[in-house]
């Protein structure tokens, strides 16, 4: 009987099917939870609340009906993920976002870039620096000066 | 009838005048930029119209549209991802003949396709669901789950009776919906940079050869009973509001590969090629003319040339024709000239944006991000969209990593 329980184990994790069915799940039961509140309606006269609990359903079906599958069939291959690109693109986004009110242009398009290139292994530091300055001189020209969006170059001291 | 004949060489003699034809081929330039819809570009370079004179600005406005249709087949054929919404379907053929080292000959038919043209109305929604399924490579469960999760998607935000803000969260900037640049941007281009910056060896964008610009004869032979077909299906300049032309566009692409049957995808290739971009350009036509005429956009782009037209000086002020015919016939002889110069400009420019494109990955992918992140912001001037722009890239690498998104 344990041998069973491990070996259900061994295949299911990690599989595509079983992370991409939890995923459904969870955003299903999320969209319910949201979506509690909306008054549902019936049929003949839908309320705002009766598609998005119809959907929600239907997903906590779907990634149900999918991590069942993991567990029927054997595992696929787990393809190895990329963290560092991640950590690089996202943090690269995340300070556009708070500098780019803030800081003007030119700084923030250089912060973009090498943090978005830390993400990258292949990056070599001289280049990215320069890379970096490049974008940003490119940018202020291209948007600044000749399509003249309201963003200032440099921050106000 | 000769009235129409004299409107039309009005319009040529209006069309290639020196400062039309120069703000023919600026727009154009301005337009092929990767990572700005045309959307974004007009309104950025809106102001900038305010100075010329009517119709230079008209057919200036006109060109930056088309050119950015252009420009996001480029980097949809090239690079995998889809310069603006009605792209993406450009992305699945276009890039499988880049792969293959055919990338000029998928320019090229581009370029030539938009010449030619049939738009076709298909509208249920339902229908765009099954061309989902269909084009789903991976497990049809899967597909099913990314149709159900998209819909559920397009339900946050306020509904149309009520005005109830739904699964907001209390974001307010979502009392309107999931906006569909950052969504699309990140789903396809942020995932394809994520994707593309874990790979241990740094590929550049486009390697192998660019091979013949030209179609081959066979593939003219290859192309012509599609183009014939696509022509005959719908040569009617429909004047309707269009609004979803990219799922249009998706309809017409998975009509044509159930019509040839169940052929392998690569040998079909180059005749799905065709029809979206042809549907495009004729859409563009249609469109064009019922805002001109009508003064009603039929999709958001037109709405800037509609915001020209409304004050009283301007000459097309909803009844075009009949008062200036040198404005309206103007521009539209610009845009089939205009058409001519795409292909003209475009066919020799190939090689450059392609040896543009041979610059290492890790030089390419934070300029190509800047760009994106500028694009998205400066469309409402929020950084919410940039931070959507990155969950949903983040979302788009999990479900490349866990289910094949469909249509790839």
């Amino acid at each position: 009987m344990s041998n069973f329980g491990k070996d259900l184990a061994k295949r299911a994790y990690p599989s595509n099917d079983l992370c991409f069915g939890l995923l459904l799940l969870g955003l299903g039961i999320l969209g319910l939870v949201a979506a509690a509140a909306l008054p549902f309606g019936s049929a003949a006269r839908m309320g705002p609340g009766f598609l998005p609990r119809l959907l929600c359903c239907l997903l906590v079906a779907i990634g149900a009906l999918t991590m069942a599958r993991a567990f029927a069939a054997s595992a696929d291959v787990a393809v190895p993920w990329a963290v560092r690109p991640m950590l690089g693109v996202v943090t690269g986004i995340a300070s556009f976002t708070y500098a780019v009110e803030s800081l003007g242009m030119a700084l923030t398009v250089a912060g973009t870039v090498l943090l978005a290139s830390l993400g990258n292994r292949n990056a070599r530091p001289i280049e990215t620096v320069l890379l970096a300055a490049g974008i940003a001189a490119g940018c202020t020209a291209l948007f600044v000066q000749a399509l003249g969006i309201g963003i200032p170059v440099w921050p106000e001291f | 009838m000769p009235d129409v004949f004299q409107n039309l060489l009005i319009g040529v003699s209006v069309a290639v005048s020196p400062e039309n034809l120069f703000y023919c081929f600026a727009g154009a330039l301005i337009g092929v930029l990767p990572g700005l819809g045309p959307v974004t570009t007009i309104a950025m370079l809106l102001p900038l119209t305010f100075s010329l004179p009517a119709t230079s600005a008209l057919i200036m406005l006109a060109r930056i549209y088309y050119g950015s249709h252009y420009g996001g087949s480029t980097t949809a054929i090239l690079v995998n991802m889809p310069g603006e919404n009605s792209s993406v379907v450009t992305c699945t053929d276009g890039y499988q003949m880049a792969r293959q080292g055919r990338a000029g000959p998928a320019l090229a038919v581009a370029a030539l396709g938009s010449l030619f043209g049939a738009a076709e109305y298909l509208s249920l929604i339902v229908l765009g669901m099954i061309a989902s399924v269909v084009l789903a490579h991976g497990s049809i469960l899967k597909a099913l789950g990314m149709i159900v999760l998209g819909v559920f998607l397009s339900t946050i935000g306020s509904t149309v009776g009520s005005a109830l803000p739904r699964m907001t969260f209390g974001i307010r900037e979502l009392n309107d919906g999931i906006g569909f640049v950052p969504l699309a941007m990140g789903l396809f281009a942020l995932s394809e940079i994520l994707a593309n910056m874990g790979k241990p060896e740094d590929r550049t964008v486009v390697s192998g050869e660019l091979g013949r610009l030209w179609p081959t004869r066979g593939d003219f032979r290859r192309i012509a009973p599609g183009v014939v077909r696509s022509s005959l299906l719908g040569s009617f300049l429909l004047i309707a509001r269009r609004r979803r032309h990219d799922l249009l566009l998706r309809r017409l692409y998975v009509r044509k590969k159930a019509f040839e049957g169940a052929a392998p995808f690569r040998k079909r290739r180059r005749r799905g090629r065709r029809s979206p971009r042809d549907g495009k350009q004729r859409r563009c036509a249609g469109l064009f003319h019922s805002t001109a005429y009508i003064g009603h956009p039929g999709e958001c782009g037109y709405g800037a040339h509609g915001g020209r037209n409304d004050h009283p000086g301007h000459p097309t002020r909803s009844r075009g024709y009949d008062k200036e015919p040198g404005a309206i016939w103007g521009l539209i002889m610009s845009m089939w000239i205009g058409n001519v110069m795409l292909v003209v400009i475009n066919l020799p420019l190939i090689r450059i944006w392609v040896s543009l494109l041979k610059v290492p990955y890790r030089l390419f992918a934070p300029t190509l991000l800047v760009l994106c992140c500028i694009g998205v912001y400066t469309l409402n001037n929020s950084t919410f969209e940039v931070m959507l722009l990155v969950v949903f890239g983040l979302l788009g690498y999990v479900l490349r990593k866990w289910a094949a998104s469909p249509g790839r």
